[in-house]
């Protein structure tokens, strides 16, 4: 099980039981902290339960004012983040078509057997159905990867972010920690990339991320809610994420957004991401990255078999 | 059956004291699946109207008590029903609120009281709830050729609207009854808060001359399409394309927003139609009254070549309404066209409050919001 290359937490919700004082002084990763909240959009200034928590200052990159005036003053940025907007729903829309329908048939499937044995006349089938969402899923996530490149290879020129992008990345330069909220995941993420965050951030400072925060850090952002207003709820790949936690899929809130009780869900979910570490970070829960590997503080593991264990290293079958 | 022991005791008391008994109940009383309606005063006769299709709409009261009528009636426990009481004295009938029941629904033309099954509640995304991001509504007067007059709209803008951002556009037919009866402003702040939608620009539009404009009129579609649109695209930051655009309605409303997007194909892509006032008729004439001749005209020349309206269209009506039927015979016609279609059915009647109380499926199914993004 590779682990992130650099000092690194993945954390849950941080609302109800914030554990983010106590992973940093566990990770002995010390200040100058300085935070990315983009993901809270308009509110990115409202910091003051994280002031109170942290006990310290911190420093906030800005990435919502410093997007907003620049958008506000650059219009061919502008459009060239409309299009990449039209060009995502385009491709979502593509996806979610054979999505469905591989779905079902794995659910199908999969509701012939127990997600626990391996049945001899369904398995076989269970298994390719398995597959075909693997690469389905890695064929959306390729495609999305392309455009972010074309889109924020064009915009990371623009003459209206150079200041912001240059400002930023003495910030990084001098960081003790970088600490990434949650919030809108898919905002957070284009921010990050507009402004070359993962790009200017030390190779070795420590990141902490949590809720949407975490999500993006991962190799594949997974949006997720068994029970949306409307719709099916289907699990599906929103694009790359910035890959600073390599070979795990983060998911926040994953006790109130998802059926864990639900053996056969659960069990694709895992079969279907798998070989990757598909962990539910709920409140107070955390993952922090460490030379052996990852370890968990109430974080749990969706398996292959169905359950949801605390156990990190057992099911990765 | 054993009848409720609230309701049995109400009624015994009320057969030995009268009145007196009355002092500190919460009436109709609702309990089980059954309501106890009562009548306080001099009459020769009572009866509750109501106006549930297929039910007698006249239930008559029985005396209990010289001065106390009552009426036990059966109530679905998550049912919204609206009544009046008729009350007969000097010979003379008259309908009346029901003055021992606070509950009352508003609408255009009249008050009326409600009773609901003890499993009814207001949904939380028709209360205000001030903490929640407020949009603003701005007015608007639009100078129609088609029309040859003025027309006042108003605009929900949503809380942080920006022109570096763009927006879905809703279209609302009797949009000022829609904002006073259903709490729509509300809703909109509610769900664009929650993520449960996306935020929006909704125009709300009022005709008035409703029964005619909205009756299948070429002239009202041309309005959408050819005035209000560009007027609207010109003045705000909107997503282009017909899956960014919807229109919707209740009633005739309904039926307007299905023949604007039939008469101008391409432009809304989105359709709410609530309660719509489908009527056709297969053999022989209809029974509504000459304003619906163009209506079953129109649905009658649909059925017979129907096409694809739109994308994603979603219905709802009441099972208390005699339109259940048409809107019912309408979901399979669209889906066959491959439309995305969906109807729900709630029980509950052709009212404001049954409408209200359906816009979060509506909306969320038109345009499901952000929710899916967001991880706090």
């Amino acid at each position: 099980m590779t682990a992130a290359p650099r000092p690194l937490a993945l954390l849950g919700p941080q609302h109800d039981r914030p554990t983010l004082r106590e992973v940093l002084d566990r990770m002995g990763a010390s200040g100058p902290y300085v935070l990315v909240s983009a993901g809270w959009e308009e509110r990115e200034s409202e910091t003051g339960r994280l002031d109170a928590h942290l006990g310290e200052s911190f420093r906030s990159l800005d990435l919502w004012p410093r997007c907003e005036a620049a958008f506000e003053s650059d219009a061919d940025l502008r459009h060239l983040m409309f299009d990449r907007h039209d060009r995502m729903k385009e491709l979502s829309a593509l996806y979610r078509i054979r999505l469905a329908a591989e779905l079902s048939a794995a659910r199908e499937l999969m509701g012939r057997t127990r997600p626990d044995e391996q049945d001899p006349l369904v398995a076989p089938s269970v298994d390719l159905a398995c597959g075909a969402l693997r690469e389905l899923d890695d064929h959306h996530c390729a495609r999305v990867g392309a455009l972010n490149e074309e889109t924020f290879g064009e915009a990371a020129g623009r003459e209206s972010l150079r200041s912001g992008r240059a400002e930023i990345a003495e910030t990084l330069a001098g960081a003790g920690t970088l600490l990434v909220a949650g919030g809108h995941v898919g905002i957070l993420y284009n921010r990050m990339r507009l402004f070359g965050v993962a790009e200017s951030l030390p190779a070795a400072t420590p990141v902490v991320g949590w809720s949407a925060g975490a999500m993006a850090l991962t190799e594949r952002i997974l949006l997720f809610h068994d029970s949306p207003p409307q719709g099916p709820g289907d699990a599906e790949i929103l694009g790359p994420g910035l890959g600073l936690a390599p070979g795990v899929v983060a998911l926040p809130h994953a006790s109130r957004r998802l059926d864990l009780a639900d053996r056969g869900r659960v069990a694709l979910l895992a079969r279907r991401l798998a070989p990757e570490l598909v962990v539910a970070l709920d409140d107070g829960d955390s993952l922090v990255a460490g030379s052996g590997g990852w370890s968990a503080r109430g974080a749990r593991r969706l398996s292959t078999a169905g359950d949801v264990v605390g156990d990190l290293v057992g099911g990765q079958a | 059956m054993t009848a409720p022991d609230r309701i049995e005791a109400a009624k015994d008391a009320i057969a030995e004291q009268g009145a007196d008994a009355l002092e500190g109940l919460e009436v109709p009383i609702v309990e089980d699946g059954r309501a106890l309606f009562v009548y306080e005063g001099r009459a020769e006769g009572v009866w509750l109207h109501h106006w549930i299709f297929g039910l007698q709409s006249a239930q008559e009261f029985l005396r209990t008590h010289p001065d106390v009528w009552t009426l036990e009636l059966e109530v679905q426990r998550t049912a919204r029903v609206e009544y009046k009481l008729e009350v007969q004295q000097n010979g003379e009938r008259q309908l009346i609120l029901d003055a021992l029941n606070p509950a009352v629904a508003r609408d255009p033309f009249a008050t009326n009281s409600v009773v609901t099954g003890p499993d009814y509640k207001t949904p939380w995304w028709a209360v205000e709830d001030r903490s929640r991001r407020q949009g603003v509504i701005l007015e608007r007067q639009l100078q129609s050729e088609v029309f040859g007059d003025v027309r006042p709209l108003s605009i929900y803008l949503p809380a942080r609207y920006r022109v570096t951002r763009r927006y879905p556009l809703l279209v609302v037919h009797d949009g000022l009854d829609y904002l006073r009866y259903a709490a729509f402003k509300t809703v909109l702040d509610n769900l664009i808060d929650r993520g449960e939608i996306p935020a929006m620009v909704v125009c709300f539009t009022q005709s008035p001359d409703r029964v005619h404009e909205y009756a299948a009129s070429e002239r009202h579609a041309d309005f959408l399409a050819t005035e209000l649109l560009p007027l609207l695209e010109g003045e705000f930051s909107l997503e282009v394309g017909p899956e960014n655009r919807a229109l919707m309605g209740a009633s005739f409303g309904a039926v307007a927003s299905l023949h604007a997007s039939l008469q101008h194909p391409g432009v809304f892509g989105r359709l709410l139609l609530q309660s719509g006032s489908f009527a056709f008729t297969d053999i022989g004439d209809h029974e509504r009254g000459p304003l619906f001749d163009p209506v079953v005209a129109f649905v009658n020349g649909y059925r017979r070549a129907p096409v694809k309206p739109a994308d994603r269209v979603f219905l709802s009506c009441g099972i208390y309404e005699s339109l259940i039927v048409y809107n019912r015979t309408l979901l399979p016609m669209l889906q066959s066209l491959g439309v995305d279609a969906t109807l729900v059915e709630a029980q509950d009647g052709h009212n404001w409050e049954n409408w209200r109380d359906h816009l979060r499926a509506g909306l969320t199914w038109l345009f499901p919001g952000p929710l899916w993004m967001v991880y706090e």
